[in-house]
């Protein structure tokens, strides 16, 4: 189902992924694997590591955005005792399938990795924190560790060097939140996955209170390719301010909804009319997800929209998880809406007051919406709530995605709102109907 | 006579002088006995025309004036349809109380023994009538609207004790009329909110 | 610590480096609302309520709680933005609150209610159904809990486990559906559990003994002191209509920190029982308090060592004083015991205070099952370790609730060899290089140790590690008492006149007794045998002074009127001296204190009786205006 397509300048992420058999580290180290951990460990520093990614201009693709050598520098180098890297491998944004495509096909780039970005941050340990359901690619994640260890590519002397490298697997506890990353921290030290405030950030006191960097697996299977073909290299692909390539998965109502691999900077038509084919035969594009749920929606006049960061930006908006959601003019902005609520409302963790009274109280206000009982004080509420729930409000940003959901559609579609509200009726189906 | 009814002053007298203000007496002649007659004449008239007027005394306490239905009288404590009281025992009527004429002391209800509907219900909820001024501000505090004050007014007893109006006594059924009055008003319960967004203090 | 100049809606404000914004804003009397934040737990920013705007920093409202100041930092409380978010915060806590404040304990001082006028929205606008939980579910004896109410600002699962170190209280389900249980559904067992009361913000935590007791505008209150132990917990005690209906935590952060243990905050149900000795009572009869007396005085007078005294746990310093001119005189050579008594004998020399135990990096505790016996110094430990990094030895035969912390290094002594194993720590490797001062809290082992040798230990360890002692008295007055020479741990066995003070001796009343006068506040078996029975009043109708176990004098106020013919404990051993024949002609309390503080220098803070009103600031709620 999924398949990649060529890029501008060659894919990065999913380089070797035609080949068969690449999860094994035969066949993962045949094609040149592990030759960035072996070069790290044995021919370059700490700061030297961090400078070559400094040089690629690597973000964070967990949806922040963060310039990943910036969050290893953080983490103070004088610390005593142990400092971890955590990888977020609870991918649960719906619409974003991406982590997994990329540990079910190699898994072994993770590893390095990981323990590439332990030995960037002077730490020995990696966590990799991957989400409950994903069987398969837990099993394959574990296999894989364990040949890295036989080979001793993991362990106290990896490569013959000094610097013990290793790599953990953690299963997680089944709740959106835990993608969060100072909920995940709590969850990993076995706790209820609430998120903390911050400061202090996680660089400083992070999981068992010691320095931690958190990265996403994409992120972190990208930085070998960048040690083997060098910063600038992967600097050479994308936009001025938005360097390389990043995944995104495409689903809804596409030809062929799947996980590609795009150079940033190619805008959301190319996207979906280019790589997913466009959309099913005889509908229209209406509105679509930049980047997982969590982005603010765009409608169908948008569609020529940059993926680059300032593009989206722009918009209030942002590339998230790289999750491409697109619907067609069969659907209902207020339904998919009040679904995407119902989802947040469950979701929170309830630690903070906002999000956990804010979410419910707008599905409740939707299901009044959705039941032909709304009236303007329903899209006072909606807007009020949509307020609550951003700007800092919350204690992490689960509450913001919520708003943002609301917020968009009601900006970009507030007569759909009115018809449901006011007027009690849903043009959508109509529309249709006539058609 | 109508007209020194309307010439009266409207501000009080000033003070006078000795003789001031006194009519001089009529000169020489004395008034007769026709002028007398008709003196008295004219005071039987207006005595007359006033006896066939209709009366306009009230024999209280046989009779009794019309009052307001709003009139505030003793108090009553209500109780709902299925016999539980609706006092909660909240004590906002003696909060309100301008003279601190009410005393309630709460207790927690059980399954076993249930006064009221919800956790609380009064113990003791006792009026000092002696002290009440019937301002109804316990009705107004009333959340429940346990609390309200009937017409009747006539509360005169033989001992300072028995102005301590008990729970029981209270709890009396109240006048078919007002009874009905309340229900009409609870019929119509207050609007909701507008969709007007309120701003912060 | 360098201080940190700010300003606070235009006033300057100069607090040290790392003070929260909320508590900056505090000193110069302006509110920030907080629910989560509570001064002595760690902050945890969940209930976002206390958003405010400064510069410099993000251009969107920010936590005060979790915020420390910064030099030149400008925050406004009042700006639109942040009046706003708080707005918004309040409206959120009450969609799914009840309203049912006329039925709610905490009506009337709750900070929801009070917040949501002062900065909340004027008008509502939720309607619709709000959330449900089967309400109110008795968390223990004395707690019940009311899930609707709640705004989940955990101020009480973080104080179960950062203060009480107990794992009863949890969270369960997640999001809107979050609720408060005990584990496993379990009633609270910890002796400390009453304190969730006084943190909960709303009414979802409240006294099951207190239950719709009164409204909290009914009640007056009197700052006074908890007569349970010898910490003497600062307290407040709320009265109505002539009874103790509630006793609450006073903060004071030499002594109790704003913590109380259960048994000083629910244990006074006593003082209204309506059983109570109201009139002395000469074989089972009426009497006056004159004849009462007169026959008291005549079956203890001239006994000498055939007349038994027990006393009380909690005499005062007074009655203590006046004790002992009693024993000095009419009633030399008697036999006294007091209740609660340790065996530890007076103190020496100076004794650690209360408060340095937060600043000792090793704390020693020996022979003291110091939860049950001085709770709030056990929470005073927990924070010295789980807070401040103090290393913990406990010496005690059995298990104690400090070994919740792993790093509790706990030595299971024999019984009666806890002077042994206090000699051979000296060489404990945690005692090597303390890095700063040394705890050694000891009690007696409830009798079981040998007091001399264990206190010589003690003193003897203190000297070696630099180390400071703390004897672990028990009874409330213990330490003013054997100042006052009348803390006696003589025993009763033979005497013939027993004058019996408070509830009847531990051991009972000894079978050799002919003469029993019983002086308690209430009916007990055997008193129907006492030759003359006395009223006695309770802490909450008693004048006096407590010194507690770090000599701390402390001031025991009324809350509740004294009724004759109740008299109080001062005004009748006045009597009784006199009708024993002896010149006592008090004619108030402040004569008594003022004579017991020139005769005694451990209670020279007798003289000067501190005044009973509290100094509290002005609140200011809104920016300053020049």
């Amino acid at each position: 189902m999924a398949e990649q397509r060529g890029t501008v300048g060659g894919p990065v992420l999913t380089e070797w992924f035609a080949k068969a058999d690449l999860h094994t580290l035969d066949v993962y180290e045949s094609l040149g694997g592990y030759s960035a951990l072996r070069k790290v460990v044995t021919t370059m520093t700490a700061q030297q590591v961090i400078d070559e990614v400094k040089i690629s201009g690597l973000r964070g693709r967990g949806g922040a955005d963060f310039p990943t050598a910036m969050k290893w520098s953080f983490v103070p180098k004088d610390h005593p005792g142990p400092k971890y890297i955590v990888v977020n491998a609870d991918e649960s944004e719906p619409g974003s399938a991406k982590d997994r495509y990329l540990m079910e096909n190699s898994p072994h780039a993770l590893i390095e990795g990981a323990a590439i970005a332990s030995f960037a941050i002077g730490g020995h340990q990696a966590w990799i924190y991957i989400r409950g359901e994903y069987d398969l690619p837990y099993e394959m994640l574990r296999d894989a560790i364990a040949e890295a260890h036989a080979k001793g590519y993991l362990g106290d002397h990896p490569f013959g060097s000094d610097h013990a490298l290793d790599v953990r697997l953690y299963r997680g506890h089944g709740a959106y939140i835990c993608g969060e990353e100072t909920a995940l921290l709590e969850s990993l030290e076995g706790k209820r996955a609430q998120p903390r405030s911050r400061p202090p950030f996680p660089a400083v006191k992070g999981a068992w209170g010691l320095p931690t960097a958190v990265n996403n697996v994409e992120t972190l299977s990208t930085v070998p390719w960048i040690i083997r073909h060098g910063g600038a290299e992967y600097a050479s692909r994308g936009t001025e301010k938005a360097k390389g390539t990043r995944m995104v998965t495409v689903s809804g109502d596409v030809q062929k909804p799947g996980n590609y691999e795009i150079e940033i900077g190619v805008t959301y038509r190319d996207i979906i009319e280019g790589l997913a084919g466009g959309m099913l035969s005889g509908r229209d594009l209406k509105v679509f997800w930049p980047g997982g749920s969590s982005a603010k929606v765009l409608p169908a006049s948008m569609i020529d929209t940059s993926t680059d960061l300032d593009g989206l930006k722009a918009l209030g908006t942002m590339g998230g998880s790289g999750g491409i959601i697109v619907m067609d003019d069969s659907h209902c902005v207020v339904k998919a809406a009040a679904r995407l609520l119902r989802f947040y409302a469950h979701e929170s963790c309830g630690k903070c007051t906002p999000c956990r009274v804010g979410g419910n109280w707008a599905v409740r206000t939707y299901d009044r919406i959705l039941a032909n009982e709304g009236s303007q004080l329903e899209l006072g509420i909606l807007e009020r709530v949509s307020d609550g729930l951003q700007n800092g409000r919350c204690l992490c940003g689960l509450g913001d995605a919520a708003g943002w959901v609301i917020e968009s559609t009601m900006r970009h579609f507030h007569d759909e709102y009115e018809d449901h509200c006011l007027r009690h009726t849903c043009n959508v189906g109509k529309a249709l109907a006539h058609a | 006579m109508a007209d020194e009814k309307s010439s009266q002053p409207e501000h009080p007298t000033p003070l006078r002088g000795p003789r001031e203000g006194v009519p001089a007496k009529p000169e020489g002649k004395h008034p007769g006995v026709a002028a007398d007659v008709a003196a008295l004449a004219g005071g039987l008239k207006t005595t007359l025309s006033e006896f066939f007027r209709p009366v306009v005394t009230t024999m209280y306490p046989e009779d009794k004036t019309v009052r307001s239905e709003r009139y505030r009288g003793r108090h009553y404590l209500r109780r709902y349809d299925n016999g539980l009281e609706r006092c909660i025992g909240c004590e906002l009527c003696a909060a309100a109380c301008p003279v601190g004429c009410i005393l309630v002391i709460a207790a927690e209800n059980s399954d076993e023994n249930r006064v009221s509907p919800g956790e609380r219900y009064a113990k003791t909820y006792e009026i000092n009538m002696l002290r009440c001024i019937f301002c109804g501000y316990c009705e107004d505090a009333c959340p429940v609207q346990a609390i309200v004050l009937g017409p009747e007014y006539e509360l005169s007893d033989t001992s300072r004790e028995k102005f301590i109006y008990t729970k029981e006594k209270l709890l009396e059924p109240m006048p078919p009329d007002v009874e009905a009055r309340l229900r009409a008003s609870a019929a119509h319960p207050s609007p909701l909110p507008d969709g007007e967004r309120g701003t912060p203090k | 610590m360098p201080d940190i100049n700010l300003t606070i809606d235009g006033h300057k404000v100069t607090v040290p480096a790392g003070t929260l914004i909320v508590e900056a804003a505090k000193t110069v009397g302006i509110e920030i609302p907080v629910f989560c934040y509570h001064h002595k737990l760690d902050p945890v920013g969940a209930c976002r309520l206390c958003l405010v705007d400064f510069s410099p920093g993000p251009p969107r409202p920010q936590t005060a709680c979790t915020t420390p100041v910064a030099e030149g930092m400008v925050v406004r409380t009042q700006s639109a933005m942040a009046v706003q978010a708080r707005a918004d915060i309040l409206e959120f806590e009450l969609v799914n609150h009840p309203l049912d404040c006329p039925v709610c304990d905490k009506g009337g001082e709750c900070p929801l209610q009070d917040f949501t006028f002062r900065h909340g929205y004027p008008t509502s606008r939720i309607d619709g159904p709000r959330l449900h939980f089967k309400k109110p579910i008795p968390l223990s004896e004395n707690i019940a809990l009311d899930r609707e109410r709640c705004v989940l600002c955990y101020r009480c699962t973080r104080y179960y486990d950062e203060i009480a170190w107990e794992q009863e209280l949890t969270v369960a389900q997640r999001g809107v559906q979050s609720f408060i249980t005990s584990q496993f559904d379990q009633p609270l067992q910890s002796n400390f559990s009453g304190n969730i009361i006084d943190l909960c913000p709303v009414g979802a935590l409240t006294s099951r003994v207190w239950r719709f007791e009164s409204r909290p505008w009914d009640m007056t209150h009197t700052e006074s002191v908890c007569s349970k132990c010898a910490v003497g917990c600062n307290t407040t005690m709320w009265q109505r209509r002539g009874q103790l209906v509630r006793i609450t935590s006073r903060e004071n952060d030499d002594i109790d920190e704003g913590w109380i243990c259960d048994r000083g905050r629910f244990d006074y149900t006593d003082v209204n029982e309506p059983s109570r000795l109201r009139t002395p009572t000469i074989r089972g009869a009426k009497s006056t308090w004159a004849d009462a007396l007169a026959a008291t005085a005549g079956g203890i007078k001239g006994k000498g060592a055939k007349l038994g005294i027990s006393l009380p746990a909690d005499l005062t310093n007074e009655e203590a004083f006046l004790f002992r001119r009693l024993l000095d005189g009419p009633l030399k050579g008697a036999k006294v015991k007091m209740h609660g008594r340790t065996a530890i004998p007076a103190p020496a020399g100076p004794t650690m205070p209360i408060k340095e135990i937060d600043d000792a990096r090793v704390i020693v505790v020996v022979a003291s099952d110091i939860e049950n016996d001085v709770p709030i110094i056990d929470l005073r430990v927990k924070k010295a370790v789980s807070k401040r990094g103090a290393k913990l030895i406990v010496i005690y035969p059995e298990g104690v609730d400090l070994d919740r912390n792993p790093h509790t290094v706990h030595i299971r002594n024999a019984k009666g060899a806890a002077a042994e194993e206090v000699r051979k720590l000296s060489s404990h490797e945690l005692l090597q290089n303390p890095g700063g001062p040394v705890a050694i809290l000891f009690g007696d082992g409830h009798g079981s140790e040998d007091m001399n040798d264990l206190a010589s230990a003690c003193g003897a360890l203190a000297e070696q590690v630099g180390g400071k002692e703390m004897p672990l008295y028990r009874a409330t007055n213990e330490r003013g008492a054997l100042a006052l020479g009348v803390a006696g741990w003589d025993s009763l066995d033979g005497v013939e006149a027993l004058l019996s003070w408070g509830p009847p001796p531990t051991a009972g009343v000894p079978t050799s007794v002919r003469f029993l006068a019983a002086w308690d506040h209430l009916p007990r078996d055997g008193y129907d045998k006492a030759a003359v029975v006395l009223p006695a009043t309770t802490f909450a109708e008693r004048q006096g002074s407590y010194t507690n176990l770090e000599g701390t004098v402390q001031f025991l106020r009324p809350p509740v009127a004294i009724n004759p013919p109740l008299k109080e404990a001062w005004e009748v051993l006045n009597e009784l001296g006199a009708a024993l024949g002896l010149e006592l002609d008090y004619p108030g309390i402040f004569p008594i204190q003022r004579d017991a503080a020139a005769k005694t220098p451990a209670l020279a803070a007798l003289a000067q009786t501190p005044s009973p009103e509290p100094v509290t600031g002005p609140v200011l709620v809104g920016p300053a205006h020049p």
